[in-house]
């Protein structure tokens, strides 16, 4: 517990005057929850001048909410949730310190020890409670909820005793709790007004599927019922449900949604709806009195996860240490384990979107379920059951509002998957910088790649600097992988480098030149017997013909798997190779007279071919000095260009033989 | 459903079908093919170029198919010329070595077709110091060559590869000493009548007219009193002999129509550079057609879509040569030898044909030396224009024996159509160039 006592009196005794010009300026934040202690975080790292003052109700170090039913279901540490602030000079952290009253005329709070805290920018993180619902018999004995340290110490308790757990509220929370308590043969059973699991996030058949997973494992399900009753004499013995269901019951937890903390800021007579009101700014009606997380209230949403605090959070931050950032509104963005089954919900999906009219697309494959949701061809929303690599990618597309094409929305129904599989089997590595990679940071794959080339790429350097896979922990897999990726800095190909400029000079020779002269005297002969012989010309032309064959022996070596060996930097090369002997044959075939007709098409096509080649060859060639997406999508794309403009040539070829002996 | 992958087979498997469909056909089906010509022809073939089997007539064929084209239409022309080189010299086993040098049995050996960039004069493809391959020592047989560059062989105005007629050694001799303009020169001029009535082909009586009434417009009587001054009206070919009966009216009788009555003449004209694509079933060249070719002689603006058939040059309703010998040459022939023609010493002379005060037979004429009166066919005593106005013209030496020969020495005649500049005037003054064969072959007889 850190609470220097004569920090205390200093304030108590002498609140300063709010002053304009005060040496010193004070923010206040009232709440140590996941966002508040985020949002000192920020403060101190964007280099806020004055002093930081925040106060905590809750008797223990600050901690992540968020991985709290992790905590129960024994998957990580006490320690491991903890989310402790720094040692700072400015920085004053009040433990077990319930903030009471705020007189936002004169800039002063009061703790609940009766001390008056002044502020210049008082910065309400109160966060919420659950919503109990008023059903009777609800102060029963036996009945629990889910919301803080102490709630947890209360179920792990419980968890060895109760036979019969029900679960109020099929939510994500709900979920979770019931996972967590369906341990030593405890029937849990959860009980959903509903009709759909998850309704906020998903839809009716993903729904059908997590239930099914969950029943697998045991849990019951009691969906588009509601609570009547509970009932018992010393303690909860049973549930009574709408329709005459009545169900054992010793343990009772509640998960039906949060009710935002907005007491204190009703006595400071701040503006409220469902939460504390809040402008762009995230600014109350108060000037001075700011409000972020779940208890603030943005046009009418409160934000039951922690990513959208967060980015409130950071934003705030920002703008207290002198930027202009506005706040506007999230996308949300869920990933996370529904009782070890990989579940992703983002954008406009879910119960509320049902009525409106959108169009969607759905792939089904064995236990993998996915939903898309457009309008007007652009991505609004997805929903995923199982594991999709491509997630991230997905999330981008939603955030910008992407096109898709109709083709990718046909392969989408037919692989699962919006994009092409690539010969690098690592989806991460072509992702655009843009793409977040940790939701509830909001850290994005550029600043990771940012971060790894100026510091040593360990995770827990990324943790620190960035915080991601700090607050929920499910980005890090995603994480690791980047790290993995990033610090393998290839060495530029050089020998291929070398190939590729000698293609592309010998093409350049081609396009660049006039044709070349023909011997004017019968007493000097000249080469021009190269390209006018007939034989010679078949034998150079049968020589391109056979160099160009072999060089597409690389398409082998991509395609067929069993192939390993060599390498396929050999096979690269090697193609490289074979096809600058080709265009050096080139040279002597057609002595740089391109004719007309099909001859012009064909060695046009042959040089463009060969040039976006040798674009591509450089790139690759250098891709692991600039390690981007940028690059690697470059790539892409050349080597498509590259097998477009294959795709005529036999056509010529074959008819520019034809026709040799044609006519 | 069909993955993306499959999807780019799929638009591959459409686009190379797509493509060789399209080749296939105009290969195989079509027969003009542009997408095949893999280069310009010499501007003695770019009128026909479009359509391939003129000269490819036979798909996937060898050499000897070519050559075959090749003297389908210019073995008479060399039989006539009494080709130096011909083809038996280099069958004749003796001079097998010969062929290793230069395979002279191929006319497409020198004349290689579509090869625009090496396309030199007379349509050579081969470096033109070539005598060399065989006659490397003519130094040791004729001293007076000694020290000459071979390159000089064929572009001095001496020696020509396939005709030779006119720098025959002993023609030259023969010819030496004579004056540069004979004082009696006098021109042929075409028997048209007399071929015609030995022909059967001039009727013996007018036919009735008979003409639907929607040709006796305005224009008709003016029309009317041309044809009536016309040999046509001569020679009794009234308005039913082309345009045939009324019933079945043909309101602009076609090159065949000529060809019935004027058989020598239309099939010369269709040797020639003018009919060569109506000869292919083309339509009528135009000068249009001929200034797409790098090197076109220049035209007159006005002229460039003026279809060349018998019309272009003569009015069947007022068949006044005289018109057709210079004025329709001049409708189009837009260059400087063309446009200097009436300022030279030929064209005064045809000029004082026109005001009467000299007789034809001294008259010169575009016609005179580019279509001149000469014997064709079986009988000598037949003397008709010759059509085909490259007949005489290429190499122009050529021209020397049936044109030039009439009024002028043959050393002369030498010295002229070596100068370029004189030919651009068109004769205006004398020779600035002197070509020495003459003076070798005396020197060489005595």
């Amino acid at each position: 517990m850190f609470m220097p006592e004569d920090d205390i009196d200093d304030t108590a005794v002498a609140p300063a005057p709010p002053v304009a010009g005060h040496a010193s300026p004070t923010i206040v934040i009232v709440g140590n929850g996941p966002v508040g202690v985020h949002f000192a975080h920020q403060l101190l790292q964007q280099g806020w001048a004055g002093h930081i003052k925040i106060f905590g109700e809750e008797d223990s170090q600050p901690y992540n909410r968020v991985q709290l039913s992790a905590l129960l279901n024994r998957d990580i540490s006490l320690k491991q949730i903890q989310n402790p602030l720094p040692l700072h000079d400015s920085l004053t952290q009040f433990l077990c310190c319930r903030i009471t009253q705020i007189a936002p005329d004169q800039h002063l709070v009061t703790d609940a020890f009766g001390n008056k805290h002044h502020y210049t920018h008082l910065v309400l993180a109160t966060g919420s409670r659950p919503h109990i619902p008023s059903v009777p018999g609800r102060d029963l004995p036996g009945i629990y909820r889910f919301r803080d340290l102490r709630d947890v110490e209360a179920l792990y308790a419980r968890l060895g005793k109760t036979r019969n757990t029900v679960i109020v509220g099929g939510g994500l929370l709900g979920l979770e709790t019931a996972k967590a308590m369906s341990r030593f043969s405890t029937q849990v059973t959860v009980i959903q007004h509903s009709s759909t699991l998850m309704n906020r996030q998903l839809d009716a058949e993903a729904s059908v599927r997590i239930q099914r997973y969950a029943e697998a494992k045991g849990i019951r399900f009691y969906l588009n019922h509601k609570l009547e009753s509970i009932n018992g004499n010393q303690r909860v013995e049973s549930v009574k449900l709408a329709g005459d269901t009545t169900l054992p019951c010793d343990t009772l937890i509640f998960a039906t949604g949060i009710t935002p903390n907005t007491d204190l800021a009703l006595l400071a007579k701040l503006r409220i709806r469902t939460g504390i009101q809040i402008d762009s700014r995230l600014q109350t009606s108060h000037p001075d009195i700011y409000a972020i997380g779940e208890c603030a209230d943005y046009q009418g949403q409160v934000f039951g996860l922690v990513s959208p605090g967060l980015e409130q959070a950071s934003i705030l931050a920002a703008n207290l240490t002198g930027a202009r950032k506005e706040y506007r509104g999230s996308t949300l963005a869920t990933e996370l384990k529904v009782m070890g089954l990989d579940v992703f919900s983002m954008g406009e999906v879910g119960e509320v979107y049902d009525l409106q009219h959108v169009e969607s697309e759905i792939h089904t494959h064995g236990h993998v379920y996915r939903r898309l949701f457009f309008s007007n061809h652009r991505l609004i929303g997805a929903i995923a059951i199982g594991h999709w690599p491509e997630y991230k990618a997905i999330q981008q597309l939603i955030k910008g509002r992407k096109r898709v094409w109709l083709w990718q929305r046909r392969r989408f129904a037919d692989e699962g998957n919006l994009f092409a599989a690539t010969a690098d089997a690592d989806p991460l590595a072509n992702l655009p910088a843009a793409t977040i990679i940790c939701n509830c940071q909001q850290v994005t794959l550029g600043q990771i790649r940012q971060c790894l080339n100026s510091a040593e790429p360990a995770l827990p350097v990324l943790q620190q600097k960035l915080g991601v896979a700090t607050v929920c922990g499910t980005c890090k897999p995603l994480v690791q992988q980047v790290l993995q990726i990033t610090v393998e800095h290839q060495p530029v190909k050089k020998k291929l480098i070398a190939y590729a400029l000698l293609a592309f000079f010998t093409c350049w020779f081609l396009l660049g030149f006039e044709p070349l002269s023909f011997s004017q005297s019968t007493t000097e002969p000249g080469w021009d017997w190269l390209w006018t012989n007939s034989l010679a010309r078949q034998v150079s032309g049968f020589t391109i013909l056979g160099l160009t064959t072999l060089s597409l022996l690389l398409t082998l070596g991509k395609r067929v798997r069993r192939i390993t060996w060599p390498s396929f930097d050999f096979w690269r090369s090697t193609h490289v190779i074979l096809t600058s002997l080709a265009l050096l044959t080139l040279i002597l075939h057609t002595g740089l007279a391109f004719g007309e007709g099909i001859n012009r098409w064909l060695i046009l096509d042959f040089l463009v071919l060969a040039l976006v080649g040798t674009g591509s060859a450089l790139v690759s060639a250098m891709e692991g000095r600039w390690v981007s997406t940028r690059i690697k999508r470059l790539k892409r794309s050349l080597v498509l260009c590259h097998i477009v403009a294959f795709w005529p040539l036999p056509v010529l070829l074959g008819f520019h033989i034809m026709s040799v002996y044609y006519f | 459903m069909l993955s993306g992958k499959v999807l780019l087979w799929v638009f591959w498997a459409i686009l190379v079908s797509a493509l060789s469909a399209m080749l296939g056909y105009e290969l195989f089906f079509q027969q003009q093919k542009p997408l095949f010509l893999i280069g310009q022809t010499s501007h003695g073939h770019h009128q026909i170029e479009m359509v391939c089997d003129t000269c490819h007539t036979k798909a996937f064929g060898s050499a000897e198919v070519l050559q075959d084209a090749c003297t389908g239409c210019h073995a008479e022309e060399l039989s006539v010329a009494q080709d130096s080189h011909p083809k038996s010299k280099f069958t004749d086993p003796r001079n097998a070595d010969r062929l290793d040098k230069l395979d002279a049995r191929f006319c497409v050996t020198c004349h290689r077709e579509h090869n625009e960039d090496i396309t030199q004069v007379m349509g050579v493809t081969l470096p033109v110091d070539l005598c060399f391959n065989c006659h490397e020592d003519i130094a040791e047989d004729r001293v007076s060559h000694a020290g000459m560059e071979f390159t000089t062989c064929a572009s001095a105005g001496c020696h020509n590869y396939h005709d030779n007629r006119a720098l025959y050694e002993a023609f030259l001799v023969a010819d030496a000493g004579t004056p540069w303009l004979k004082a009696e020169g006098r021109l042929f001029t075409s028997a048209l009548g007399a071929w015609m009535d030995a022909s059967g082909h001039r009727p013996h009586t007018l036919s009735d007219e008979n003409l639907p009434a929607d040709v006796m417009d305005a224009g008709f009587s003016l029309l009317q009193a041309q044809w009536a001054l016309s040999s046509h009206a001569d020679n009794n070919v009234g308005c039913n002999t082309c345009h045939g009966p009324a019933q079945a009216w043909v309101a602009s009788p076609g090159t065949e129509l000529c060809a019935s009555c004027h058989g020598p003449q239309s099939a010369t004209f269709l040797q020639g550079r003018h009919g060569m694509r109506l000869a292919q079933q083309l339509p009528a060249m135009r000068p249009a057609l001929s200034v797409q070719n790098h090197n076109s002689l220049a035209f007159s603006n006005d002229s460039l879509d003026r279809q060349l058939d018998c019309n272009a040059c003569h009015d069947a309703h007022n068949t006044n040569t005289q018109l057709a010998a210079v004025d329709s040459c001049l409708g189009c022939h837009a260059d400087d030898h063309s446009q200097s023609f009436l300022q030279s010493p030929h064209g005064q002379l045809w000029q004082q044909f026109g005001n009467g005060t000299l007789e034809k037979e001294q008259a010169v004429s575009c016609a005179s030396c580019h279509m001149p009166v000469s014997a064709i066919g079986s009988n000598p005593a037949h003397l008709l224009v010759q059509h085909n106005q490259n007949d005489s013209l290429r190499p122009n030496e050529k021209m020397i024996r049936p044109v030039c020969m009439n009024c002028h020495s043959v050393a002369f005649s030498i010295d002229a159509l070596a100068d370029e500049q004189l030919i651009d005037s068109n004769f205006t003054g004398r020779p600035q160039v002197h070509i020495e064969s003459s003076e070798m072959a005396l020197k060489r007889v005595r």
